[in-house]
């Protein structure tokens, strides 16, 4: 008959050998992880060029059109100027200043003057309706926090 | 087995000694470094890693009343090219074959002159016009740069050129208006540091730092075009017509102070600007407000009105002209030599007496006489915002030195130093009804500070509007009562009066007149002054005509008619 009153033992640990880490596929994760890495360098690096160069090109165009704007203004001054009316007056429609003046007086609203000048010059005028201030839909958006 | 003693040797204590000391100091350096001068060696280190630049705004226009141009900004480009970018002989005979064409050098010259170029990048070109510098960007050269700028520009040439002043280099302003108001038209620059190369060059997405320039706005001045182009090409004539040494125009809406025009000789020409020549150096300031001068028989519309003012006299009190007056220290004698026998007040101003002049003075005497020359704005700035503004020299019986021929002198505008400005000033205070209107030039200035515009300020009351009145209608005497008057101007009714005064050391005078129009309802009033003529010597000959001969062209363009204007009726 067998005795069975002996004390058992504690299972002891044994390391589980299926767990056991495998070099391989650690280094194609870390390999995979550097191409990664390495393309994200690249695409970033390439991306701050594109970006650089449309800042650069958008740079470009604005210094463009602000010295074109900046030409036509002066053109237009310089085409409005008294030196080059009285030119054109004298050298294309042949005037000639006058000798003896005679006044008449004309019982009739003259015409309003011409708008010459380039708005930046033209003096300020307040357009109708302007004097309301913002819409009431405006005024509200104001209220929401970061607007 | 010998036991080892752990007892310190002389020679390890030493060691430890100084490593010690070694590290005590290595630790005091690094605290003196990195806590006690952080802040020098971290600028420092800024300082090597950033690079500084000032950045301005483009510079606002100044325009007349009327919104046109007198000045204003066109942007100009200067071209650089870096050395080191054309040590490849191929490289640079590329660079040079593209940019030279668009410079208008030749390619060897450039070629030369950047080889020659020891240090930094070299200037191909300055200020070149706009295209040019675009065309250089599209071309875009190796190591060739072309850096934005700007440059003033005159649309109205060199009209007003001593009043608007000018710019330097930098944009900034020198004299005149581009000076006076300098902070409104350039506005606020801002230094701005950012992150370069070893070559300096600036780097993408580097870190940028610095404040934001804030743009500079437009100054609106009083002055119209149109008459100050006349008032210019009048006042050449003039002294070229006299070889007069100088003179000035000044025009001025009596009603508001506004100067409508103001022009000085000698002065530069904007489109001759040469800031190298040292003999140009005169001719930058603003005559009409800086150079004073003795305004001769002018003040004895002044003279005349404190006296109406005070009671003394009318206009047809009589005073019996015997062609010299005695005052202690002096001879008063008229201009003519002449004497006149009994003439009325008003005859006074059209003989234009200094004998008479003489005798208003003795009645009203020295303390209200004087008290009437300041009232008037006499010996003070006029503040009319223009810089370098004289105030003048009025030696009064309160000061040392006075003596009672200086009463009798100043009478008829001798021995008194005064602007044409405040000249004027003062005169348009009797077609303004008597008050005295502080002249501007200015009338809106939109800049970093917002938008200011000016208005008109009544300085003070100087003399009763009946007196005012009495005047306008005694000076409109002195032109259209005076038969072949050279003022007059056929179809107006013209008030004015005429002025010589003469130098102690030389022979020659200058002469003046001051004159408004229409009598009925003054729109401007006018001074005329040309500095030493070398043909004719009295106001009335020489700054008369030049205001007859404006005065019409000023009356049309502010749409005044003349009286005997036929009406046209719209139905025929």
């Amino acid at each position: 008959m067998a005795v069975i009153n002996r004390i058992f033992e504690a299972p002891r640990y044994r390391p589980n050998l299926s767990l056991r880490l495998e070099l391989r596929p650690i280094l194609y994760v870390t390999g995979a992880a550097v191409v990664v890495l390495a393309l994200l360098q690249v695409v970033q690096t390439s991306d701050v060029a594109t970006t650089s160069f449309a800042m650069r090109r958008q740079e470009r165009e604005r210094l463009e059109l602000q010295t074109r704007v900046r030409q036509m203004e002066a053109e237009v001054a310089s085409l409005s100027s008294l030196g080059r009316v009285q030119q054109e007056a004298q050298a294309r429609l042949g005037l000639v200043p006058p000798g003896e003046r005679r006044s008449l007086r004309v019982n009739a609203p003259a015409p309003a003057p011409e708008e010459l000048l380039p708005t930046r010059f033209a003096p300020t005028r307040v357009a109708e309706g302007d004097g309301g201030g913002s819409p009431w839909w405006r005024d509200a958006l104001k209220l929401l926090p970061f607007y | 087995m010998a036991r080892r003693s752990h007892r310190l040797n002389w020679r390890m204590a030493l060691l430890i000694l100084t490593l010690g000391i070694g590290v005590v100091a290595v630790v005091a350096r690094l605290a003196q470094v990195q806590i006690v001068r952080h802040e020098y060696y971290a600028q420092r280190a800024e300082e090597e890693h950033l690079h500084q630049t000032v950045v301005r705004e483009p510079r606002g226009s100044i325009l007349d009343r009327n919104g046109y141009p007198l000045a204003t900004t066109v942007t100009t480009f200067d071209v650089y090219v870096d050395p080191r970018s054309w040590r490849e002989p191929a490289t640079a005979l590329r660079g040079a074959a593209a940019l030279a064409p668009l410079l208008g050098r030749a390619p060897a010259d450039l070629l030369s002159a950047v080889a020659a170029q020891a240090q930094g990048d070299y200037l191909a070109a300055r200020g070149v016009d706009a295209q040019i510098g675009l065309d250089v960007l599209d071309a875009a050269p190796a190591g060739v740069t072309a850096v934005s700028a700007s440059r003033r520009h005159y649309p109205e040439g060199d009209v007003a050129s001593a009043l608007l002043g000018f710019t330097g280099r930098d944009q900034v302003g020198l004299t005149g208006i581009e000076a006076d108001f300098e902070r409104e038209l350039g506005g606020v620059p801002a230094t701005v540091y950012f992150e370069r190369d070893g070559l300096g060059n600036p780097i993408p997405f580097g870190r940028r730092l610095g404040d934001t320039p804030i743009a500079g706005g437009d100054v609106r001045l009083t002055i119209d075009r149109h008459l100050q182009r006349l008032a210019d090409q009048a006042l050449d004539r003039a002294v070229e017509a006299h070889k007069a040494t100088g003179g000035t125009i000044i025009m001025m809406d009596p009603k508001t102070g506004e100067v409508l025009a103001m022009a000085s000789r000698p002065s530069f020409r904007l489109s001759q600007l040469n800031l190298q020549d040292a003999a140009q150096g005169d001719f930058y300031r603003n005559r009409a407000v800086t150079d004073t001068y003795a305004p001769g028989s002018l003040i004895k519309t002044i003279t005349m009105a404190a006296a109406i003012d005070s009671g003394l006299v009318t206009p047809d009190s009589t005073y019996y002209d015997v062609g010299v007056e005695s005052v202690p220290g002096a001879s008063i004698r008229n201009w003519d030599l002449s004497s006149h026998g009994t003439v009325t007040a008003t005859e006074i101003l059209q003989y234009s007496l200094n004998t008479g002049a003489v005798w208003l003075s003795s009645a009203l005497g020295p303390d209200r006489f004087y008290d009437y020359l300041h009232r008037f704005g006499f010996a003070e700035e006029t503040h009319a915002g223009l810089g370098g503004e004289a105030a003048g020299l009025l030696r009064t019986n309160q000061d040392e030195g006075w003596c009672e021929c200086d009463l009798a002198t100043n009478s008829f505008g001798q021995s008194i130093a005064a602007t044409p400005l405040q000249v004027i000033t003062a005169v348009a205070a009797l077609v303004n009804g008597g008050e005295l209107m502080r002249p501007y030039i200015v009338r809106e200035v939109d800049g970093p500070d917002g938008r200011q515009v000016s208005e008109p300020v009544v300085v003070r009351r100087v003399v009763s509007e009946g007196t005012a009145q009495t005047l306008v209608e005694m000076m409109n005497a002195v032109v259209d009562g005076v038969p072949s008057h050279l003022a007059q101007v056929p179809g107006y009714r013209i008030g004015g009066k005429t002025g010589t005064s003469t130098f102690t050391d030389r022979s020659t005078t200058i002469a003046s007149f001051i004159g408004f129009a229409p009598v009925e309802d003054p729109r401007f009033i006018m001074l005329v002054k040309i500095d030493e003529s070398q043909d004719d010597r009295l106001g009335g000959l020489v700054a008369a005509p030049v205001f007859a001969e404006l005065a019409p062209q000023i009356l049309t363009y502010l749409g005044v008619y003349p009286n005997d204007a036929a009406l046209v009726e719209r139905d025929r």
